[in-house]
This record gives C-alpha cells, structure tokens and sequence, in this order.
C-alpha cells in the first residue's frame, strides 16, 4: 500500500465551509496522517510507545492551532509535519536532559506468531541501530520524506530548506542507512 | 555528488511514496539500476520494518484522545435543553403575543410564575471525562444548582444546600460510560456525559495511572448522525 493515502484532492472536499464541522476535518486529517506521522517519529525518537502518544499530540495541537491556519487545505500535512516536527524536537531536548532512549521500548503488535514477533524485533532493532548511527538532520529528512511520504519541496518548506539542499541530505542520509542497515 | 543523481533519487523515491515498487523504479532508469537498486532497498526494508506501526490498540487510545478534545473545543459535553414552551401548539410569535395578552390581563406575578426558567449548569465534574483509573469503586462529583435534582446513569444522586452533588459508581473493566443530568424546579435540564476507562486488574499500566487520556471514543457532534471519527 502506498505510503501516501490522501493528497489534496481528498481534502479539498473537506474544506470547513463544506463541511460546517471541525471533527470532520481533524477526523480525516487523523484517519489518513496518524500512521504516517507515527512512523515518522519513530524514526526520529526510536521509541513506538513514545512516538504513537506524540503522533497523538500532534492532533491536540493541531486542533488547538485549527481555528488561526490560514494556509491552503492542501498544504495542511505540511503543517501537521511541522508541528510533528516541533513535538519531536520539544521532545527530544526533554530526553537528553533525563536518559538515553532504549531500544527495548520497541514494542510489536501482539497479533503476531512468537516468530514473527521475534523477526520484527529483530529486523526494528537492527533499524534502530542503523537510525541511531544517523545524523539528526538525516533521520529528519528520511522521515519526513520517505515515512512521512512528504515531496522534497514539502520537506524543503518544514526545514526551511532549498529543494537542493533537500535532495543533498537525503542522498546521504540514504547512502547512510544502506551502509548502517547492512554492515 | 552530482545534482542529478540527487534529483534521480529524489524522482524514485517520489515515485514509491505513489506506491511503486522497487523493482518498477529500477526498470524506469535500467542504466543506474546497479546504484540505485541497494539504496531503495533500504528504504523499502526501513518501510517495511515500520509497517507494523503504529498498534492498533494505540491507535484507537489516540482516537479517544482526540474525540475528547473535540467535545470540550466544542463544548457539546454540555448539552442545554430547555423546554418547549409552547402554547397550545401555536407558533413562537403566536405564543408570544397570548402571553403578551396574558400578562397584561393577570399582572406581572403570573407572568413569574410561568416564565420558564434558565437551564442549569454543572461544572467541576470529577472524575475528568476521559480520564484513566485503577480502582473500581469511585465518587462521581460536581456541582449544580442548590435546587436542581441529578440523576447519574438514571441514579439520584445526593446533593447539599449548595448544589455539590456525588455518587457512588462500581466501575466495570474497560469504559464506563455515565450520563449525568441535571434537572431545575422548573423543568430544565443540562446533561453531560463522561467516559472513565478502568484499566484492567491484569494491567502494566498501573504505575501511570491516574492519568488524563481527555478521551471518549467517539462523540456526537453538532448533531451529526453518526459523529464517529
């Protein structure tokens, strides 16, 4: 299945004056961006439980901020990233101060078999290793480009960003997890 | 680096995030399959560890979540009903102008008597709706007006001479779902509904709890059917 699910053609049906409701807008916008923005900041932070409960905040905020966007429907997922993206940083400054994060914390849906419960564990332990070996800037741009599934000009506007410099450090951030995936 | 390695990357990558898969990308540009191949396969091999994320037990905690904010940004928690008052059936400016009629036939103290009085309210509700327990047996608190009468899941509840008003709830495992309605002298009633999750006896969760989820699984909102989200 695609990363991407929803672009804007689906939420331009989903403006405020079509619909009259704000659930319906952070409903859709949670159904289609929730996944996309926890994996994102997994890959950011290491840690599911942590990322799923931000991925959740994100929301919370976004619901709060609804009422002042005065961006274009169609650009509502950069700025639901951007705020994922401030989460995450807001997060990440609180947890260097207390701990480093394990990668224990790595939780797998108990829907599996014990084998395939053990092979996940594996295969996101050794992602996770391979994350940590990244720089944060490259961890973000693998992130939000490709488990965010945002464009590289998406990407550029939450950096802030030339679209060059984008596709620069996600050459390298790739090289980087290619080397780190398979030593 | 050359710029347009980056920019072929940047095509492939755009062109998996539209569902593509690794094996198209590398058919479109055969003359770079040998670069390009290893690189998309990480990735594809990182997507693919994460696509267990994120649990769908996660998911629908963060849904409640989000069904809870939505009903207190909304403020549909707290729904006023008044009364109809009206006369015989007859429309609103009918109904006005009889009693217009009336008042001046039978004086202002009638007119006291018959004026339908203002909803009441209930404010400082605890526990907070959404919120997460661990022990089964609680009080349901809040106040109200020191006249009005409150029925919590059909239950009357006691209330003192100043309207704070409580009562006893076993919680079952899971959600408890409570109905808590306040009704005046009058007539008029406000209802709010609460939502308390009891963790189960067997849970891990312990160590956090009590903790505020803001949560209800789903709402119904601005008179929407089916307010599900």
């Amino acid at each position: 299945m695609p990363l991407v699910e929803i672009r804007e053609t689906e939420l331009r049906l989903r403006t405020p004056a079509e619909t009259g409701t704000t659930q319906v807008i952070i409903g859709s916008l949670y159904e289609h961006y929730y996944d996309r923005i926890v994996r994102y900041i997994f890959v950011r932070i290491n840690n599911q439980s942590e990322a799923e409960n931000l991925a959740g905040d994100v929301f919370l905020r976004a619901l709060q901020s609804l009422d002042s966007y005065r961006g274009r429907i169609e650009q509502m997922q950069v700025w639901l990233f951007r705020i994922a993206h401030n989460l995450v940083v807001d997060y990440l400054r609180k947890m260097s101060k207390r701990r480093d994060i394990s990668t224990d914390e790595v939780e797998i849906p108990d829907r599996l078999n014990i084998e395939d419960v053990l092979e996940a564990k594996l295969k996101v332990k050794r992602l996770t290793k391979a994350l940590q070996q990244l720089t944060p800037a490259q961890r973000e741009v693998i992130g939000l480009r490709f488990f965010a599934g945002l464009s590289s000009g998406e990407v550029s506007k939450i950096l802030g960003k030339s679209n060059g410099a984008v596709r620069e450090m996600q050459h390298v951030a790739v090289e980087a997890l290619r080397k780190q995936m398979y030593i | 680096m050359s710029k347009d390695w980056d920019i072929l990357l940047d095509k492939c990558i755009d062109r998996m995030n539209e569902g593509a898969s690794l094996e198209d990308c590398i058919a479109e540009h055969p003359e770079h399959a040998e670069e390009l191949e290893p690189l998309l396969r990480a990735l594809c091999d990182a997507r693919d560890t994460c696509s267990t994320m994120p649990r769908a037990a996660a998911k629908s905690v963060m849904r409640l979540r989000l069904g809870a904010a939505l009903v207190d940004a909304d403020g549909s928690v707290q729904k006023s009903h008044r009364r109809p008052s009206l006369l015989f059936g007859w429309s609103r400016t009918k109904a006005a102008l009889a009693i217009v009629l009336v008042l001046a036939l039978i004086g202002t103290g009638l007119f006291w008597a018959l004026k339908p009085g203002v909803a009441p309210v209930m404010a400082h509700i605890k526990p907070e709706n959404g919120c997460v327990i661990n022990v089964n047996t609680i009080a349901i608190t809040g106040q109200t007006l020191p006249d009005a009468i409150v029925l919590i899941n059909g239950e009357l509840a006691d209330i003192d001479s100043n309207g704070n008003f409580s009562l006893q709830i076993i919680l079952d495992e899971g959600f408890n779902f409570f109905d808590i309605i306040a009704i005046d002298r009058k007539g008029n009633e406000v209802t709010t509904e609460i939502i308390i999750y009891l963790l189960p006896s067997h849970s891990n969760d312990k160590t956090k709890v009590p903790v505020q989820l803001n949560a209800p699984l789903w709402v119904t909102y601005n008179g929407m059917d089916d307010g599900r989200i």
